[in-house]
């Protein structure tokens, strides 16, 4: 024990932080059993952990924890600006959990939270009563799976099969499940309902390998998202975010063929396109926690307090993308992101 | 650079002779003990001591980020056994209720525990189930002003039931003496993981030849900040600037727009 020929990261959920509230809580045992040698400590608030000074997002990300906690305050959402509501006027966004199981490169979220620990709020209950608050008031276009990853998750919570429960009763509300995950078959035994929509977000593989740590490959998603499709899920399909890299007429053209000889566009619901973009302060904050990614380094513009690519290179990717789903899709299909939303 | 703060001498003594460490003279306030890639503060006994201390070392030797502060100590404990040495993931400030959480991100050897730290000596800790100490809080709360959460660690010793017997400095320096080794070397190890994470992007050759360029072409802050924003995504993507310096010319015109030329060309070479 004396000689240490090196120290390495603790693996992820190697600790457990539980609220004092959320201690009995049945989410909160079944969790737990998950995780029977992970050291658990009693907390009062998730704040008391989640929100330290000083914390390293990025060193966080190679030994995440586990909060769990329980929700109290309002959690339903106005969809923000960066954000497609494809065309629905009620456009909101909940976070039964904060942080996410996979390490994407160009994650908002680094920018967004003080740290990369999980919290996961148990009393999935209490989200759902505010969503029948709301439904009460006006329909509802509901994404879940925004600040994390649900799907991705599943093994784990098992949350998305209950979304799916919940929206079945609720017909004004329809919920938007976004995954990077190849976990379709966790909820594949469900009925499909008109109001869930599945959607997967897609990147060219040498893409995904290089900047969406854990999540995954492409072919992967492809057939969660083909078999979803075939089985009569409502399927979105996300080349969001577009990133720039040399030759990448070659690999995003080389996706999409690659998406719609998996997937028949037939079964689609439709697709989004969208360049990267990122808050000012929130680009500023991704690149101190991640100074050595050549993504989040890239000399962005700042328009309008986004920093995104330069117009011209921004215009030529989408477009030039849309083009190639275009023979594949409708215009009615295909939803851009360029910065007016 | 590992920081130590240790509250007394028997508790450091083992350390201080194990690594090597010398006294410095020149410090008249504070006993801290060194070599070139340690300091060891003793802290005295109490939180404000304590806290006091480490603000004192941290003030006259600014640590980096993959510096390390280890507190080790001596704890009661009237449910641990005696002898054992915990990784503190907990610490309660016992007068305020406050907590603190060091970030345990590397693999450690230890067992884990809560600690309570208080402002006087238990005599009657039987029901208590953390561990209890007198400065572990004041040390989390200066540290932090310094260092971020995953860079503290906490060890303490069980050395009594906190029943307010006391142990000689001779038994002291023996219950710390069997756990100094396996403190020193996952110390360091702990040290040069962390420092593998925090790499400096640019050599020092890199950073003389940029600022000799920003001179050369009178490139205001906002200018200079711009080229660095550049440079670092080339580097990051090439690998070198070495190269893609000497390509661009030299001074090209007088006056301000020499340095907003410059930069056009730089990014359109770039991009």
């Amino acid at each position: 024990m004396n000689n240490f020929e090196s120290v390495s990261f603790k693996p992820a959920f190697s600790h457990i932080y539980i609220e004092e509230k959320a201690l009995h809580h049945q989410v909160t045992e079944q969790i737990l059993q998950k995780f029977p040698r992970a050291q658990q400590t009693i907390i009062s608030h998730y704040k008391d952990v989640f929100c330290r000074s000083r914390q390293q997002f990025g060193l966080q990300k190679k030994s995440p924890k586990l909060i769990l906690a329980k929700r109290e305050n309002a959690c339903i959402y106005e969809g923000a600006r960066p954000c497609q509501s494809f065309g629905y006027t009620h456009f909101y966004y909940t976070s039964s959990v904060m942080n996410c199981l996979y390490d994407c490169e160009y994650c908002y979220l680094q920018g967004m939270y003080p740290s990369a620990n999980l919290v996961v709020f148990v009393n999935l209950e209490e989200t759902f009563r505010q969503v029948e608050e709301l439904l009460q008031k006006h329909p509802l276009y509901l994404c879940i799976s925004y600040d994390t990853d649900l799907l991705g998750l599943e093994s784990m919570l098992g949350y998305v099969r209950q979304w799916i429960t919940f929206a079945k009763t609720h017909e004004n509300l329809t919920i938007e499940i976004r995954t990077k995950s190849a976990n379709y078959s966790k909820i594949a035994d469900l009925t499909p309902s008109d109001n869930v929509i599945l959607a997967w977000t897609l990147s060219p593989q040498e893409i995904a390998m290089r900047y969406e740590h854990g999540t995954a490959t492409t072919a992967a998603r492809l057939k969660g998202a083909a078999l979803a499709a075939a089985n009569g899920w409502n399927v979105r399909l996300c080349f969001d975010p577009v990133l720039w890299q040399k030759n990448w007429q070659i690999s995003y053209e080389q996706l999409v063929t690659e998406t719609f000889e998996t997937v028949s566009p037939n079964d689609i619901l439709d697709c989004s396109i969208g360049q990267f973009r990122a808050a000012k302060d929130a680009l500023k904050r991704m690149r101190k926690n991640r100074p050595n990614s050549a993504l989040l380094q890239y000399p962005y513009q700042l328009q309008d307090g986004v920093y995104q690519y330069e117009q011209a290179r921004a215009v030529e990717m989408t477009e030039q993308i849309k083009r190639w789903v275009g023979n594949y899709l409708p215009p009615k299909k295909i939803f851009l992101w360029q910065g007016e939303d | 650079m590992i920081y130590y703060a240790m509250a007394l001498y028997p508790e450091a003594r083992t350390f201080i002779r194990q690594m090597g460490l010398k006294k410095c003279v020149e410090e008249t306030h504070m006993q801290i003990f060194e070599n070139e890639n340690t300091s060891l503060i003793l802290t005295g006994v109490g939180e404000v001591q304590a806290a006091a201390a480490v603000s004192y070392l941290f003030a006259r030797r600014p640590p980096l980020e993959q510096d390390l502060l280890i507190n080790v100590g001596i704890c009661g404990s009237a449910q641990q056994p005696q002898g054992t040495c915990y990784l503190c993931n907990k610490i309660v400030q016992q007068t305020t209720g406050r907590t603190f959480y060091p970030d345990i991100l590397l693999r450690h050897p230890f067992e884990e525990a809560t600690l309570t730290t208080c402002p006087t000596v238990i005599k009657d800790g039987a029901r208590e189930t953390a561990l209890l100490d007198m400065e572990a809080a004041g040390i989390y709360q200066a540290g932090q002003m310094f260092l971020q959460p995953h860079q503290m660690t906490f060890l303490k010793i069980v050395s009594d039931a906190a029943d307010g017997s006391r142990l000689s400095k001779q038994q002291v320096e023996q219950l710390v003496e069997r756990h100094a080794s396996v403190i020193i070397a996952w110390s360091k190890q702990a040290q040069v993981c962390l420092a593998r994470q925090q790499s400096e992007l640019f050599s020092s050759g890199e950073y003389r030849a940029i600022e000799t360029i920003a001179a050369e072409h009178g490139l205001t802050l906002t200018q200079w900040r711009q080229m660095q924003q550049l440079l670092r995504y080339y580097k990051l993507e090439h690998g070198d600037i070495g190269a893609l310096l000497k390509e661009l010319p030299g001074r090209m015109e007088s006056g301000k727009q020499e340095g907003k030329h410059y930069l056009e060309q730089l990014r359109k070479r770039i991009l």
